[in-house]
């Protein structure tokens, strides 16, 4: 088929036009990745214009991970997004296998109940209050029990388990299989492609832990990656303005430039790595459920 | 003279270099720890929740904090919040009653709480405590003033010095083109014009002024520091006052002939900064020892450049200087805590007070973190991995310096005489802000409202957008509003109980 000079010149300037907003996409990770390898000192000469640097170093790594709050703070992330992740999969799923099985006396008040925690939220104080009756302040489990199990995400997952037969249940009755069998036997294998898709919600959900870590978490030796992050790269930076400005030492102990944008690609590459492998999954996962055949 | 300087300019980059000023050697520290008995106690367990901004804080077994235990026979249980989550989380604590012995507050009013609980008796009222705590007593009064609730203290200001910084000019640009410091604005626009005109550094991008922190015009022209200003012992509101209009037209002027940026009202400080450091700005507003990093900075491509902070500027109100609240915020022990203990915590502070205290939460231990040379104090990298300084124990303990701010590290030994004198002549005439520790209800629920709207219209005005009879128009619309009128009564209010109860 011939393409008309309009359609080539249509095709042109999408090529154009999206290659552009590619660019400008991609361009400030770029920057990022190439100046958190860029020698400090060369970062400075070239007034932090750095396209390609003469000098690689992995200086700017090697201070991060021998910072022992930066250390600290990767594990306790990584702890979130691996253990928080495994555990609020499971507990999701059995949840919303649970409701999505029809013999299930109260269905609709426990759908009523989930629904509930999607409207209303006690608000941060009551939050406070609960988890420190429950003697999880400055806890690591704070931040995984008061968010192991998201509404909205059972809600989707029942949706999924509806599509699943209620006859290959039965199969597995007959073969032998008690409840928790067919959960774990039979289910959870079924379900890999939501399982990778809520599991990247939760991960990233985990990965990002801010707000709930400044609350619960005194100790900042057990606090997670983000508030690390936000320390170095915002906070510390704030003491050349106003009165309260300043600092005399502190001045040294900013991290200079390139420390910043290494901190930001480690805490920003694991969640780059993990979603191309999981991205397969997302629509599928998220959009089979909805599909009634 | 600013030659030689690379030997300690490199020295710098390894080295913490701070000053022993005299102010500090005055008085010996650690003598009056309450030693009796003390040795024979159990160590008090201290509570604390403090602010820090650092990179990370102290950790749990810090030497410093051991030695501050050491010192003052107490176990030190310190929580540090990085300071852009501290409100927040201040809050909650207050909110839920969850408070430590002691807690740090920014300062007295802007936690609207606070004050609730105060009234409500919440907290313990150490006026008649404090006489005994000598290096505590030892900071100015203006600044205990300045933190007094209702004519009490229920609170330890955590001192700073009174000066902190304000207009600064580029000295080596004055000199070559042949003009003066400027004391008045008349002189003051004739050196941004000059500045713009004549091109000092031979680049046609020249502005006079980067606008960073321009309410200091307002000041200037108000002959007031910030927006309320003491006539005939009332509290006047400037910006319903002729001066105010003054001050919008003279930055009109500004703007119309190009000597500032075009977009001074949506820029952000870094970009201040880069105007002003790469020589594209001759003025900006600036403390006093940020300039010195500034001037430091720009010695790498130019080492003639000379930052120099301007000591006052006067428009028809005379000489006017602004004077900082004395104080990084303030620190409160709820009602929960014995007296025993409210006794033991302010023997703490009053040991980070003394010079003794000062030293080890600054420059920490002799041997460990620094050694001293020529009335220097050389601290290594040890102090920076301890977390030393003002951005993490000086957010607890310091002692009034007046020179603090006048010096930073590796700052050549005459920039920081330098310095002092412009402090010492500041803080002869500089004006402290009358509206500090002040509280209006009203404003509290509806001042932002109010600043906003005053604010974009003079933004307007300076831009051209408006004209000044739009900002007449709004004067008067205030002059007749009834809640705005409300909050100078109830600040007027504040300041008369201030007024009665010295």
């Amino acid at each position: 088929m011939k393409v008309s000079v309009g359609g080539r010149v249509f095709d042109l300037l999408n090529i154009v036009v999206l290659a552009l907003i590619g660019f400008v996409t991609l361009f400030p990770l770029y920057y990022v990745f190439i100046v958190s390898f860029t020698d400090s000192q060369e970062y400075l000469q070239k007034n932090g214009f750095v396209l390609f640097p003469q000098n690689w170093t992995l200086a700017a790594y090697k201070y991060l991970l021998a910072t022992p709050a930066f250390k600290n703070a990767t594990a306790v992330s990584t702890f979130l997004a691996t253990v928080g992740t495994g555990l609020s999969l499971i507990f999701t799923a059995a949840m919303a296998f649970g409701m999505s099985r029809k013999r299930l006396r109260g269905r609709r008040i426990i759908m009523l109940m989930v629904l509930l925690t999607i409207l209303f939220n006690a608000g941060i104080i009551p939050n406070y209050i609960v988890v420190r009756e429950l003697g999880l302040i400055n806890s690591v489990w704070a931040l995984i029990i008061p968010v192991l199990i998201s509404g909205w995400n059972v809600i989707l997952m029942k949706s999924f388990f509806d599509s699943i037969p209620a006859e290959l249940e039965d199969a597995a009755l007959i073969d032998g299989c008690n409840d928790l069998g067919t959960f774990f036997r039979i289910v959870l294998p079924l379900s890999a492609p939501a399982l990778a898709a809520f599991g990247l919600f939760y991960a990233v959900g985990y990965w990002n832990t801010f707000f709930n870590a400044v609350l619960y978490i005194n100790d900042f030796a057990k606090v997670p990656l983000q508030i690390v992050l936000r320390n170095m790269l915002i906070d510390s930076e704030t003491s050349t303005g106003g009165a309260a400005a300043v600092e005399m030492i502190s001045e040294q102990q900013i991290p200079i430039q390139t420390i910043k944008m290494a901190a930001v690609v480690i805490a920003s590459v694991p969640i780059l790595i993990v979603y191309p492998f999981l991205q397969k999954h997302f629509a599928k996962g998220v959009l089979l459920g909805s599909v009634k055949g | 003279m600013m030659k030689g300087s690379k030997k300690q300019a490199s020295a710098a980059l390894l080295s913490i270099v701070a000053l022993f000023t005299a102010a500090c050697s005055g008085s010996q520290g650690g003598t009056d720890t309450k030693p009796e008995a003390s040795k024979m106690e159990a160590p008090v367990t201290l509570n604390i929740l403090s602010n820090f901004s650092i990179a990370q804080p102290p950790g749990p077994d810090n030497p410093v904090t051991k030695e501050f235990e050491k010192k003052t026979n107490t176990k030190l249980n310190i929580t540090w919040i990085s300071d852009g989550v501290f409100n927040d989380k201040l809050n909650v604590l207050l909110a839920s009653g969850d408070l430590p012995d002691l807690i740090k507050l920014p300062d007295t009013t802007s936690i609207p709480q606070f004050q609730t609980m105060v009234k409500q008796g919440a907290f313990w009222d150490l006026t008649p405590f404090l006489k005994e705590y000598k290096h505590l007593m030892e900071s100015p009064k203006q600044i205990w003033d300045n933190t007094k609730i209702n004519g009490k203290n229920y609170v330890v200001p955590i001192v700073r010095p009174l000066e902190v910084g304000g207009l600064a000019i580029r000295r080596d640009w004055l000199d070559k083109l042949g003009l003066k410091m400027p004391t008045t604005m008349d002189e003051l626009y004739t050196v941004m014009k000059t500045f713009k005109e004549k091109e000092p550094d031979g680049k046609k991008d020249t502005y006079g002024y980067t606008m960073r922190g321009n309410d200091i015009i307002d000041n200037i022209y108000n002959g007031s520091n910030g927006k309320w200003k003491v006539v005939n012992g009332k509290l006047v509101d400037v910006t319903l006052e002729p001066t105010m209009r003054e001050a919008l037209l003279f930055k009109k002027r500004l703007f119309d002939e190009g000597l500032i940026p075009p977009d001074f009202a949506v820029m952000k400080d870094n970009q201040y900064w880069d105007l002003a450091t790469s020589g594209r700005a001759g003025m900006t507003t600036e403390t006093i020892e940020a300039l010195w990093r500034w001037t430091y900075d720009q010695w790498k491509r130019d080492p003639k450049v000379t930052w120099e902070p301007l000591v006052s500027v006067a428009a028809s109100q005379g000489q006017f200087t602004g004077q900082g609240s004395g104080m990084i915020g303030v620190a409160a022990i709820p009602k929960s805590v014995s007296e025993a203990k409210v006794k033991k915590i302010l023997s703490l502070l009053d040991f980070g007070a003394s010079a003794e205290g000062h030293v080890l939460s600054n420059y920490g231990i002799e041997g460990v973190h620094h050694k001293k040379e020529d009335g220097f104090y050389v601290t290594n990298d040890q102090g920076v991995k301890d977390s030393l300084g003002p951005g993490a124990f000086g957010k607890l303990f310091m002692k009034y310096d007046p020179y603090m701010y006048a010096f930073a590290p590796g700052m050549p030994k005459d920039v920081f005489e330098r310095n002092k004198k412009i402090i010492d002549a500041k803080s002869k005439i500089s004006l402290p802000n009358s509206a500090v520790g002040l509280v209006s209800e009203t404003n509290l629920k509806v001042g932002s409202d109010f600043t906003k709207k005053i604010n974009d219209m003079k933004t307007q005005v300076i831009m051209g957008k408006s004209n000044i009879d739009a900002w007449d128009k709004l004067v008067a619309e205030l002059k007749q509003d009834a809640n705005y009128q409300k909050i100078i009564q109830e600040m007027n209010a504040s300041y008369k109980e201030r007024l009665a109860s010295k």
